[in-house]
């Protein structure tokens, strides 16, 4: 017999609340953007947050991927297996690529933006959370530096707004199995960077090169 | 039945980088500020659009006036009969 998990079930139920309101919005009934924001936004943001620098940036990137979003959502179809969060990151995705070359800005992933990153001291704010926060951020964005820009984008849709394979490839434009090989290389990657940036790390390798 | 452990590995890193990558994750405070500016547009560009259009007939006020009737003429010719069946209608019952 084949059982489903409360959990999927509970995805599914979502899924298809989520797919009442778009259709709702599609019908002209405004009220319904605001809980497809809710349900969405946190996903999108930290997809977006993981190829940026600063807060402030994503937030700006954020907030026109729903703007445009909202005002093209008539253009939007349902797929079958695809969720409609996998729709807004394909809007993300070329808002990021778009918001870094017209505003010419540096690409936050470009070797004087991690320079900054890397020249930062440690900030020291009263509370120890926020500095191990900051901290951990500056850690993984570096970390994530060192990927090309599409498996860094693959990575970050993949494991930041835990996207299925599928729904990353149709995303982007890339098939599910290029998905998979990217991210086991890339996550590897980073991973292995991230280990080597702790600051135990550095400190041992110091030790060793003395 | 235990998993091979190059998937078991592989489980443990995708875990490891979704829990890193939730350092990412935005605040309550960003996520209310980036709904008020979104939200804000989408008002606002619903008021421009609606300004623009009295405006347009402000300024020209018979071409638009014209051009208004010609777009609601039919709708008018198509409800003039419901209308008079509804008062025949209605005329029955009393």
């Amino acid at each position: 017999m084949h059982v489903v998990s409360s959990q999927r079930l509970e995805e599914r139920l979502e899924e298809r609340e989520e797919q009442t309101l778009v259709l709702e919005l599609q019908n002209g009934n405004s009220g319904a953007a605001k809980p497809l924001y809710a349900l969405n936004v946190q996903a999108v943001y930290r997809a977006v947050r993981a190829q940026c620098a600063e807060d402030v940036e994503a937030e700006d990137i954020v907030q026109e991927t729903f703007l445009k979003a909202f005002r093209s959502i008539s253009s939007y179809r349902p797929q079958e297996g695809i969720r409609f969060l996998a729709w807004l990151l394909k809007i993300a995705s070329t808002t990021t690529h778009k918001w870094i070359r017209s505003r010419r800005r540096l690409d936050v992933m470009a070797p004087e933006s991690l320079q900054v990153l890397q020249e930062r001291a440690p900030p020291a704010p009263a509370r120890n959370g926020e500095r191990d926060r900051d901290e951990t951020r500056r850690r993984l964005t570096l970390a994530l530096a060192e990927l090309a820009e599409r498996d860094r984008r693959v990575l970050c849709l993949r494991y930041g707004a835990d996207m299925s394979a599928a729904e990353t490839g149709r995303a982007l434009g890339l098939s599910e199995s290029n998905v998979r090989k990217i991210c086991e290389r890339g996550r590897r990657k980073v991973l292995e960077r991230w280990a080597a940036s702790a600051p135990e790390a550095s400190l041992d390798f110091r030790l060793k090169s003395q | 039945m235990r998993l091979p452990l190059s998937t078991q590995n592989d489980d443990s890193e995708e875990a490891q980088l979704k829990d890193l990558l939730a350092v990412f994750d935005a605040t309550p405070k960003q996520t209310a500020r980036m709904q008020m500016a979104i939200f804000n547009a989408l008002e606002a560009r619903n008021a421009s659009l609606l300004r623009e259009w009295i405006e347009l007939v402000r300024a020209r006020p018979l071409a638009n006036a014209a051009m208004i009737l010609a777009a609601a003429a039919p709708v008018i010719f198509a409800y003039a009969p419901l209308v008079g069946i509804m008062r025949q209608l209605a005329h029955w019952a009393r």
